[in-house]
């Protein structure tokens, strides 16, 4: 069983196996029944749904209830652009991926300013308006009676360029389209796009300082999404022939999501089998007569429960997030990080910093100059306002008071993602990974700002797209090696000892090449021989001319690190200078071990 | 990947996605799909039942000249649309079919209109309200499609029938419909109805949404404009609520609706004041019932005994076979006497022996068919009805002959 399980894997995974399944079905559609061609018409329809879906909900981790209404506004334009104003077919189609998309971003809108339940609710309602819109837009969509007369394949009433199409030309047609879209996903959920919505979908926190901005890569989730969606209704409409709201409410909605999770969430070949399941399970499921609710519930039951990661799960696949496996690298692993020349202005300026929390104050003006290549510790009891700065200077909060200069650039108050953008890495307290992905792509998520190719180019592996990728990766490998992490790349890190995690969290924030970087306790947790790696790392940072900012307790650890520190005591600087002055200060040691008792006592 | 594992991947796939047809011989097959399950079956199960009875009675006679009756297809669609498709792609795609049974609904029945009727065998439409099913143009009893027989009441039908009876007793109509294109067609054909018939137009048109929890303001209009009666075309839900605001607001005078609004959903929503609201229905199972209905009836208890279809009486059926069961029973049986009088199995001929069959005793009507004329159900066979309350059941009295 086991074996043959693996063998199945070994098959299902491979691409190649997948080209040549579909192939061997456009084959053999000619000499095929009608209605087992349609049916596989239906299959690629729900392929493209559970595509859309999965890109939404499992990539990006917006999660959609109301998808039928999008299926559906590609459906109507599709109809419409042909029946009405005599669009010939592939404009039609390509008319209604038009449509979605910019319903996809309109939607995006209202949803970004909502998060789970709420995302959930307002989903359902987007689906629910447009279902309402169906029935009583009757002028447009002819209302409850549905739209008749739609030129269809399978009556031998649509044409191209006065050619009639049947439903194998039609499926061929389908089938390519499917094929398209499958490649493109598959380059662009490996690319830095990819990347960024897994970002997001994890933690919008991380992923803005990764310089990931969540707002435009949700809308750009969002419009993609309903992109796919819209073209499978526009290739829906002209299958069928006949268009009626019934095809379009929240149990549509429901399936699409539902099969795309039995699928798989996350993976590419998930939502694929998930279709193709769902597309035959109500046939099947007619045997079962006034029972088939039943068993369809079992189903779903059985693989909630069983198979969290759905069908692909079971076969153990896996889809990647980095174009390696599609490139010839490069050996050279060239320096990890660029060279920079030394400068005598400051990098980083903070006047008179103040951070209020509805009457707390956390930092009671501070002031602070580092330059590049120097490393300074932020030293302080618990609360005393150090992760508050950092917190301050990433922009994840905006001061009340007081200006942050970068580079001689005022960057307070600027989202977290535009700062990262400028150059300013930074770990957390607590790492932030993304746990389904292996340490090679979560430190690849790191160079996210150095890209600069676009999303097309991505998607149909330009090669503009491969070189820089290449680039990338060839520095991962360089400072996977630095980090000593070269023989857990391929590893999943969710799975790896929390060390493993943190070192890898580093070296994520050094992939971006800062020019400032930022790193909230990052000994804690370490074992010796990983907090000696993490000191190599930064030791890496300083000699390319990175400024360094480290929060620690552990005095050991920064002793021959820092070249100053500065010592915090409820929001206000205490001290400042290097390390043996530190350990004498009295201030210092009456903040760390409490004033000795007076006489008086 | 090896060659073998290439091959047994495909035929994989091919056992998985191929369709296998079963071949008996010499038998004449049929396929029907409608709601066998899920929340809509009371039609499509009640469709089987009628089927299945009619197809029973023909083979213990022998058969169509000699040939047993075989339904070799019959497939579930849930009233949902693309079930509806792919199960009549299927149905159409084998080629031994020779006769079809439709779906239980408008919204599968227009889905799958156009593919049979490019196909071109006969189709029997037991339930489909909607004129357009069989005449595309949109006037009954002009340019049918070929191979489309209906046996549903027709919402163009049960306006004439309905506007016969407003232009006899009152004066001062009301009319009040859903938003839907059902309502609004339905409004627009009763008035006409209501002209042809010599009465005056009705004196006000209201319309409201599906669903509506709130119907005060169109009921207020209607009082407002003093009519004698107030016409509803919607649904049961619907119904109830337009009832209890009537109540609400003292309006009375009386309230006929359409056939589809009179089931348990809207006895349920207007409890008491359920009694006295007046509807329009297939006549058929009032009493006394028609020869061929009394035997239909009798058949069925025997069959399947007084089941949810049947009704609560044990002696005698509910109104509401004539559109869950008896229609597709009828249809099933014109569509086995045009087999029969066609002696053949080619669609043309079976439509032929199907146009030439006049005033054939079936259930709900007694039924003639031409080249031009291919619905079943006119308004004569359609009465109006009272809801009465007899000790804690309701039950429909005919108060029309």
């Amino acid at each position: 069983m086991k074996s043959m399980l693996n063998k199945l894997q070994g098959v299902i995974s491979n691409a190649y196996v997948l080209i040549v399944l579909m192939l061997a079905m456009a084959v053999a559609a000619p000499f095929s029944d009608a209605g087992t061609v349609q049916m596989w018409c239906f299959a690629a329809i729900n392929v493209l749904l559970a595509q859309s879906v999965n890109l939404l909900t499992g990539i990006a981790g917006q999660i959609s209830l109301g998808h039928a209404g999008f299926f559906a506004i590609g459906a109507y334009t599709s109809a419409i652009a042909m029946t009405n104003w005599g669009v010939p077919l592939p404009l039609a189609v390509a008319f209604s991926s038009l449509m979605g998309t910019a319903v996809g971003y309109l939607l995006s809108i209202p949803a970004g300013r909502v998060r789970e339940f709420y995302l959930a609710m307002m989903s359902l309602a987007f689906g629910l308006i447009v279902y309402e819109l169906l029935r009583e837009w009757r002028g447009v969509t002819g209302g409850v009676m549905g739209m008749r007369g739609i030129p269809s394949a399978q009556i031998g009433t649509l044409e191209l360029f006065g050619i009639e199409l049947g439903t194998v030309e039609y499926f061929w047609g389908l089938l390519f389209a499917v094929l398209v879209v499958m490649w493109m996903l598959r380059n662009f959920v490996k690319s830095h796009f990819g990347r960024a919505f897994y970002a997001v979908h994890v933690s919008e926190l991380s992923a803005g300082s990764l310089g990931i901005s969540q707002g435009a890569t949700k809308r750009f989730a969002y419009a993609l999404s309903g992109c796919i969606a819209g073209l499978a209704g526009g290739f829906y409409a002209f299958l069928v022939g006949y268009l009626t709201p019934e095809s379009f409410t929240m149990m549509r909605s429901v399936e699409i999501l539902v099969m795309t999770i039995v699928g798989g969430l996350g993976s590419l070949v998930g939502p694929v089998l998930g279709a193709v399941l769902f597309t035959y399970l109500p046939q099947k499921l007619q045997a079962f007569n006034d029972y088939q609710y039943i068993v369809y519930g079992l189903v779903l039951l059985l693989t909630f429960t069983l198979l969290p990661k759905g069908l692909a799960g079971l076969f153990n696949v896996h889809t990647r997030f980095s174009k390696r496996d599609q490139l010839k690298l490069t050996t050279d692993a060239n320096a990890a990080l660029t060279m920079r020349t030394p400068a005598f202005d400051p990098l980083l300026r903070v006047e008179d910093v103040v951070m209020e929390f509805s009457g707390l104050r956390a930092l009671a003006g501070v002031s602070l100059e580092l330059r590049r290549g120097s490393v300074m510790a932020l030293v302080g009891p618990n609360g005393s306002g150090k992760s508050t700065l950092v917190n301050v200077i990433s922009g994840i909060y905006a001061p009340t008071h007081g200006k942050i200069y970068f580079q001689g650039r005022n960057i307070s108050g600027l989202p977290s993602h535009v700062i990262a953008q400028a150059g300013v890495s930074r770990t957390f307290q607590d790492p932030r990974n993304v746990p389904a992905f292996t340490v090679r792509e979560n430190v690849l998520m790191g160079a996210n700002r150095l890209y600069r190719h676009n999303a097309l180019s991505a998607a149909v592996n330009a090669k503009w797209a491969k070189v820089e990728e290449s680039r990338e990766l060839a520095r991962v490998e360089a400072l996977l090696g630095a980090a000593g992490l070269s023989d857990s790349g391929d590893k999943v890190i969710g799975d790896l000892p929390y060390g493993t995690q943190r070192l890898a969290e580093v070296a994520r924030a050094l992939a971006s090449d800062p020019e400032l970087l930022l790193l909230d306790e990052p000994a804690a947790g370490l074992s010796e021989a990983e907090a000696e790696q993490l000191v190599g790392l930064i030791r890496l940072a300083q000699r390319h001319g990175v400024a360094v900012i480290v929060i620690d307790h552990h005095m050991d650890f920064l002793a021959g690190l820092v070249d100053e520190v500065v010592v915090f005591e409820a929001g206000e600087e205490i001290y400042r200078g290097d390390m043996d002055g530190m350990r004498t200060d009295p201030a210092v040691i009456e903040a760390y071990l409490g004033a000795e008792e007076t006489e008086n006592a | 990947m090896t060659k073998t594992k290439t091959l047994t991947a495909i035929s994989f796939v091919a056992a998985l996605f191929s369709t296998t047809t079963v071949l008996a011989e010499d038998t004449i097959k049929i396929g029907m799909t409608s709601a066998l399950t899920g929340p809509y079956n009371e039609f499509g199960e009640g469709n089987r039942r009628a089927v299945e009875l009619a197809v029973e009675q023909w083979n213990a006679q022998g058969g169509i000249n000699g040939r047993e009756i075989e339904v070799a297809e019959l497939l579930d669609d849930q009233l949902n649309p693309d079930r509806a498709v792919q199960n009549m792609r299927r149905i159409l795609d084998n080629e031994e079919i020779v006769g079809i049974i439709g779906p239980a609904g408008s919204g599968p029945t227009l889905a799958v209109m156009d593919m049979v009727e490019a196909d071109g065998r006969p189709y029997m439409n037991p339930i489909a309200q909607t004129p357009v099913i069989t005449y595309p143009d949109g006037t009954t009893g002009e340019n049918p499609r070929g191979n489309i027989f209906s046996f549903a009441l027709q919402n163009d039908v049960e306006a004439v029938a309905m506007g016969q009876y407003l232009a006899d007793n009152f004066e001062r109509v009301g009319v009040i419909h859903e938003s839907t294109a059902y309502g609004v067609t339905g409004a627009d054909q009763l008035a006409a109805s209501l002209d042809k018939n010599g009465a005056d137009e009705p004196v006000a048109v209201y319309s409201y949404n599906q669903g509506a929890q709130d119907m005060t303001a169109q009921v207020a209009r209607l009082k407002r404009d003093n009519v004698d009666v107030i016409s509803a075309i919607g649904l049961g839900t619907d119904l109830a609520v337009l009832r209890r605001t009537m109540a609400r607001l003292a309006v009375d005078v009386p309230l006929l609706a359409s056939n589809g609004a009179l089931g348990q959903p809207y006895q349920e929503g207007a409890g008491d004041l359920t009694v006295g609201t007046l509807g329009t229905m297939i006549g058929a199972f009032s009493k006394p019932m028609r020869e061929a209905t009394a035997d239909f009836a009798q058949a069925y208890k025997d069959k399947y005994g007084t089941d949810r279809w049947w009704g609560n009486d044990p002696q005698s059926p509910q109104l509401f076979m004539a559109i869950s069961v008896s229609n597709a029973y009828d249809a099933a049986n014109i569509l086995f006497e045009g087999i029969r009088r066609a002696e053949s199995t080619e669609p043309e001929a079976i439509i032929n022996g199907i146009e030439s069959i006049l005033d054939y005793e079936g259930v709900n009507a007694v039924y003639s068919f031409s080249e031009g004329r291919h619905h079943g159900i006119d308004p004569d066979s359609i009465k109006v009805f009272e809801y009465v309350k007899q000790g804690s059941n309701m039950h429909l009295e005919p108060v029309t002959e």
